[in-house]
């Protein structure tokens, strides 16, 4: 095995114990993103030089017997919305190609003060306004989009070109691109990770969260990064824990309507395992589902517009056409919109939030389609109708963004086009360790965590 | 719903309001967008003479 190719708990086991130095643990995925990523497009930068000095000195510390924390010697990736000292944070977009940090963002301070060597930034879809990261191919298929708008880090992540990587998720970013390149993303409780530092697109709807190999490689790095932690425990205090008497709700409306079929057989072939050992299913039917896109819109491009205020009317000619589009329309809204949009949200988190008195966790798929092709903007139906790509991935998605609630998206399988799909299991505010606790249980169901994408023409 | 679409002319009027500098080639594509988000967003006007929503409102809360 390379050293690109382990988990991040893996690899953490192996610098503690000089299995593996951070030298080589760096140098390796170095060499793997030389070989991958002009084919696939995950970084907008990579830090080579620096990322090599400062596993040198981590190194050294080593040797000299100091650990700075849980990630020392460890190299990550940021999408590019974080802030990191000395370098730009572009959010792909040409607006703030000139622009150059000042200081780090808290989450990228948390990671560094635990030991993470930051070793790139990766693309997202424009100010993260979007779902399908349009510079970047999905390492499973290159014609096809790894999602977004954290699409680079998700990428990344699934051809080993990351141990784990940042992300954002305003309706979905984290888990769509996580669904779509067959790893796992975590969108935690509102207000669980700090966004101080971080390229805003919508505040009241934005999170930030990381993009891992495995379930359990979720733990290092939320422990580093939450502001508290659920009764001082750690993020991974219930893994290995059993399911008996876990109550996991399955919606009898919307989360399974419109989903691909052999999606939404995969995803009820993990329900039927989770039942075997020892969880009991329970369907029930979520309120105010119609809600959700049109809150979801009346918030974001509300908030989107307001963010952009000023560089949409100075230099909108720098934004791509679909963010120019959203913003320009979204400095249009009537504010009588994003108010009615918020007092949904209200009747939302109150509704789904109680929910969670009934079940402990829902489970659904996170996209009802896997990967579109790049370009593509519309998936067609049976039925003869048409959906726009990005409608149809943030619709099941916007829900756990609304309430403010954590939401993990997994692997669940692969599709008959050779495409990964994923699962989504959502709970109440603060069960992060319960959603990583079920998580492993089904990623161990099937055996453990997908390998590495081989992007083509990288082998 | 938006009974009416938006129009080339209305979103220039509204743009000049706003200070948003739009020119003429791209008041059809606005014009086409805006009435998307508005027809999606009007779906809230329903909702909320749900039993469900009246059921869960909270007229005093802010988020």
């Amino acid at each position: 095995m390379q050293p690109y190719e382990m988990s991040l708990t893996e690899a953490i086991e192996a610098i503690a114990s000089k299995a593996l130095s951070p030298v080589e643990l760096t140098n390796s995925f170095l060499e793997r993103i030389a070989q991958c990523d002009g084919a696939v497009g995950a970084y907008v930068s990579v830090f080579a030089e620096q990322a090599l000095s400062e596993a040198r000195q981590a190194e050294a510390e080593l040797i000299a017997g100091q650990k700075r924390g849980v990630l020392h010697g460890i190299p990550l990736a940021l999408k590019d919305l974080f802030d990191m000292a000395g370098t730009a944070t572009t959010a792909s977009s040409k607006i703030r190609s000139t622009h150059i940090a000042a200081k780090d963002s808290n989450v990228t301070a948390a990671l560094r003060k635990a030991g993470a060597i930051i070793i790139g930034k990766t693309h997202a879809h424009e100010f993260a306004f979007g779902a399908t990261t349009p510079q970047t191919g999905n390492p499973w298929r290159l014609t096809h989009t790894p999602g977004g708008s954290s699409g680079g880090s998700a990428a990344a992540v699934a051809y080993g070109g990351a141990l784990a990587a940042m992300g954002t998720d305003t309706g979905g970013s984290i888990r769509i691109p996580a669904a779509v390149c067959g790893v796992v993303g975590l969108k935690p409780t509102s207000g669980l990770v700090p966004l101080g530092g971080v390229v805003p697109l919508s505040p009241s709807l934005d999170h930030a969260g990381p993009i891992t190999h495995t379930v359990a490689d979720q733990v290092p790095i939320l422990d580093v990064i939450a502001t508290s932690q659920t009764n001082g425990q750690s993020f991974g205090a219930k893994l290995g824990m059993e399911l008996t008497g876990l109550r996991v709700g399955i919606p009898s409306n919307y989360f399974f309507e419109r989903v691909d079929p052999e999606i939404e057989q995969g995803v009820r072939a993990h329900l039927r395992a989770l039942e075997k050992v020892g969880a009991e299913l329970v369907e029930l039917a979520v309120p105010l589902t119609e809600a959700i896109l049109p809150t979801q819109w009346g918030i974001v491009m509300a908030e989107a517009a307001s963010v952009h205020a000023d560089q949409i009317r100075k230099t909108p000619e720098l934004y791509s056409e679909d963010v120019r589009n959203w913003l320009e329309a979204g400095s249009l809204l009537p504010a009588e919109d994003y108010l009615k949009a918020r007092k949904v949200q209200v009747a939302l988190r109150r509704a789904w939030v109680t929910l969670f008195e009934h079940v402990d966790v829902l489970v659904v798929p996170s996209t009802p389609q896997v990967a579109a092709a790049r370009g593509q903007d519309t998936f067609q139906w049976p039925d003869g109708q048409e959906e726009s790509v990005t409608e149809a991935y943030v619709r099941l998605n916007g829900f756990a963004n609304l309430a403010g609630l954590p939401a993990l998206s997994m692997p669940a399988g692969f599709h008959s086009s050779g495409l990964p799909y994923g699962l989504q299991l959502m709970g109440s505010p603060h069960s992060e360790p319960s959603l990583i606790q079920v998580g492993q249980v089904i990623e161990q169901s099937q055996n453990g965590r997908f390998s590495l994408a081989t992007p083509e023409g990288t082998a | 719903m938006i009974s009416v679409p938006y129009t080339a002319d209305l979103v220039a009027e509204m743009a000049k309001h706003q200070n948003l500098p739009l020119t003429v080639e791209r008041l059809e594509i606005v014009a086409r967008t805006l009435t998307d988000m508005r027809s999606v967003i009007a779906v809230l006007d329903s909702v909320m003479l749900d039993e469900q929503y009246l059921a869960w409102r909270d007229e005093d809360a802010t988020i």
